[in-house]
């Protein structure tokens, strides 16, 4: 077994493995394996999230799965298929990682590093193993020897460490293939999907507002190829959801703005989000199949199955007029109008344009809240769902202006009140989706001419009723712990006149 | 950890060889490992290339596990450390002789390198005395090969008798057939007979085979140098079968 008291030397350009054995042939036979060529594709998705995280993902051209951190290997995995989403990988501790960091994002490779190993021994006289290494050459850097101290041969370590150390090499850090990325310039590009916007407290609203929206719609744009590629689903889903954010940003922040901008941006934006609509239904239910399927009893598969085959055909033809938009003279031109019009300069004509941004988003972000809170105070077992339905608009509004505006105030007071309102989000998107879903199987169940398909569908809407029965009284729950006086005094303290 | 005794009165049964591939595979398998040569022969420690330093310190051997510690060394197999043998272990009888709780001192030392070990293996000179019983308090398990001759089955008894006298457990003790030359009648009928009067022989046996005696022109276990010959497979056999109680947590005795 090894103990502490491993060691990396860099070896002089012209050091070669016979010059290694030669120096130490005092010392007892060296000898290097022949030589393991590799390829590690690293792995990340479009945000490049896991570097984000400080962490690296590699995958060998044998199938080994490594994911890195401070340049160690923390969790490895055998598994030669070429897994495109973590749900590909077999269950462990690995995937579990890579779920938490890509979420439902696609890996995609984000560069190559070609390795060559040798293993290296010295044996003494009995040709008892003494001392172990490895030699490494990595593409594009000096090669590196790596010595292993084992149990009880100590001193034939520090031997060895001498010989190498006249030989010219100089010890070095353990191998940091971060590190190496970096230096290489070759790090995956960040993309920061909420900021921050480099915005000051008291920078005059308009011009930071504009700054946001222009770096919010190029976000969006920055996810047309992939959705063009369809790369995988969160393409979409993160394009629309930019836009969606950025109408918000233009609607909630109007007094801050020209009085024509938000009201022709947004009528831009929406079109060019509602194209995408019909896509983003059908992705939605197709991530969630598995789900649905196991609803049903066994004897209304083959009528899923069906449905399914027909939900695939007709994410088809979205696909292609989702492409053909995007590629389409006309968008490009809009598009160019829409981050011209975003990208000029101030004109300060609106009421709150010279105001610091601060004091507006502050207000807009209370007032919003209050009108949420007012409204869950109302909500009892005999609302509407269509009431409920607009607090979750708001709610989402809310959320969009607080993650828009964070780096304003301080991370530690805005994490409660954060979580607060992702609980509540959380359970009423569910109770959304399960309104969402009836409706859009309805509308198939309608058109269906095939009775074990109409089975199946009207079965699936029966019980998704039934699961949406259940989710409102959570909601309602949810929505009067939000609705409750300590989290209102948190959102006075924090966003009142006198708040941070 | 879990401490297993390869031992028998008689000598040249496949002691030292059952010590050596049980370690290995164990090792192999990702059992942290330690093979302790307490044969002063120092057989084990020949096979993995292992010499002991020069200063005589079997005298510390039961006083302080950190003695114990300074003197392992790494095996050319990962996972897998030996402590070697020194000529001076020869005095172990007199020494413990001359100490006080003799029976469970190597117990107490072993218990020191609990972090550090999932699995001790222990290979015993062939005698009946008090390093012996020294091994049958810290072991959780004796495992004994029998030569399928009248002789052994002797010895063997004799060993079960002399765990009736002295009040320890005889489910630790966990016999196998060694040496097997299944072509002589002899041997066929011992192991039918040995195994119907005594439950808990394993069912894996090893047998008579010239891979296992080029161990030691080889310097190495059978499976490093014979990997496909029915010696290796019989070792891994073997340790396939004890798996399960190797493995298993608290005490087996």
């Amino acid at each position: 077994m090894s103990v502490a008291g491993n060691v990396h030397f860099q070896m002089p350009t012209k050091c070669s493995a016979a010059s290694v054995q030669e120096a130490l042939a005092g010392l007892g036979v060296a000898s290097f394996c022949r030589a393991r060529k590799d390829r590690l594709v690293i792995l990340d998705n479009f945000p490049a999230d896991i570097w984000a995280d400080g962490a690296l993902l590699t995958r060998s051209r044998a199938g080994q799965w490594v994911w890195w951190r401070d340049a160690r290997p923390e969790y490895e995995l055998q598994s030669p298929d070429q897994a495109k989403f973590w749900w590909d990988l077999p269950a462990c501790r690995l995937r579990d990682q890579v779920e938490k960091a890509v979420g439902l994002w696609s890996l995609q490779p984000v560069a190559t590093v070609s390795t060559s190993r040798k293993a290296f021994t010295l044996r003494n006289a009995d040709e008892k193993i003494v001392v172990r290494g490895e030699w490494l050459h990595v593409e594009g850097l000096e090669p590196r020897l790596s010595i292993q101290a084992l149990r009880g041969y100590g001193r034939e370590y520090e031997h060895v460490c001498q010989g190498l150390s006249a030989l010219g090499a100089m010890e070095v850090a353990s191998l940091d293939l971060r590190e190496i990325l970096e230096q290489q310039d070759r790090a995956p590009q960040v993309l920061a999907l909420k900021g921050p916007y480099g915005i000051a407290t008291d920078e005059p609203a308009e011009q930071a507002v504009r700054r946001m929206a222009v770096a919010m719609f190029s976000l969006a744009r920055c996810f047309e190829t992939g959705v063009i590629d369809d790369t995988d689903t969160e393409f979409v889903h993160q394009y629309r959801v930019s836009l969606r954010k950025l109408r918000s940003l233009l609607s909630l922040m109007k007094s801050a703005l020209p009085n024509e901008l938000p009201h022709r941006a947004k009528r831009e934006l929406a079109g060019m989000a509602s194209a995408m609509g019909t896509l983003r239904d059908l992705d939605v239910f197709l991530l969630d199949q598995g789900r649905y399927r196991q609803m049903l009893p066994q004897v209304f598969h083959p009528g899923f199955d069906g449905f399914i085959a027909q939900i695939r055909k007709d994410r088809q033809r979205a696909l292609n007029a989702t492409r053909r938009q995007l590629r389409s003279a006309t968008y490009t031109r809009r598009c160019d109008e829409l981050a011209q019009m975003l990208d000029a300069p101030a004109t300060f004509e609106a009421v709150s344009a010279s105001r610091p941004v601060q004091r507006v988003a502050s207000a807009r972000i209370l007032k919003r809240y209050l009108r949420i809170r007012a409204a869950s105070l109302q909500v009892t077992a005999a609302t509407d769902d269509e009431q409920v339905h607009e607090i979750r608009i708001e709610c989402k509004k809310l959320r969009y202006m607080l993650e828009f505006f964070a780096e304003l105030y301080p991370k530690n007071r805005l994490k409660p009140i954060h979580k607060a309102l992702k609980r509540l989000q959380d359970v009423l998107g569910r109770f959304n989706d399960a309104s969402v879903q009836q409706i859009f199987l309805n509308q198939y169940a309608q058109r269906s001419q095939d009775e074990q398909q109409s089975a199946a569908l009207h079965g699936l809407i029966a019980v998704l009723h039934q699961e949406q029965l259940k989710i409102r009284a959570e909601a309602e729950d949810e929505l009067h712990q939000f609705a409750q006086d300590h989290i209102a005094a948190n959102f006075s303290a924090m966003f009142g006149r006198n708040g941070a | 950890m879990k401490v297993v005794a390869c031992y028998s009165m008689k000598g040249g049964v496949g002691k030292t060889a059952t010590a050596v591939n049980l370690s290995y595979w164990a090792a192999s398998q990702g059992l942290r490992t330690l093979l302790i040569d307490l044969d002063a022969q120092g057989a084990s420690s020949f096979y993995f290339r292992v010499k002991p330093g020069r200063k005589k310190w079997g005298k510390r051997f039961f006083q302080a596990y950190e003695s114990v510690l300074e003197q392992i060394r790494a095996s050319d197999y990962e996972h897998l450390d030996v402590l070697p043998a020194h000529l001076s272990f020869r005095n172990f009888d007199a020494l413990l002789a001359s100490l006080e709780k003799r029976k469970t001192r190597l117990r107490r030392i072993l218990k020191g390198l609990k972090g550090q070990y999932d699995l001790i293996v222990l290979d015993c000179p062939p005698s009946i005395s008090h390093l012996s019983e020294a091994v049958f308090n810290a072991a959780d398990m004796v495992l004994v090969p029998v030569i399928p001759t009248t002789l052994s089955e002797r010895t063997f008894e004799q060993l079960l008798s002399f765990f009736a006298d002295k009040g320890y457990a005889d489910k630790m003790v966990v016999p196998f057939f060694s040496m097997v030359q299944r072509q002589k009648a002899l041997h066929k009928s011992t192991m039918a007979h040995m195994r119907q009067r005594h439950k808990g022989f394993l069912e894996g046996v090893i047998p008579f085979a010239r891979d296992i005696e080029n161990m030691g022109e080889h310097r190495a276990p059978v499976a490093v140098f014979a990997a496909r010959k029915p010696a290796s497979k019989a070792y891994f056999a073997m340790f396939d079968e004890l798996s399960p109680r190797l493995r298993r947590k608290g005490k087996n005795r």
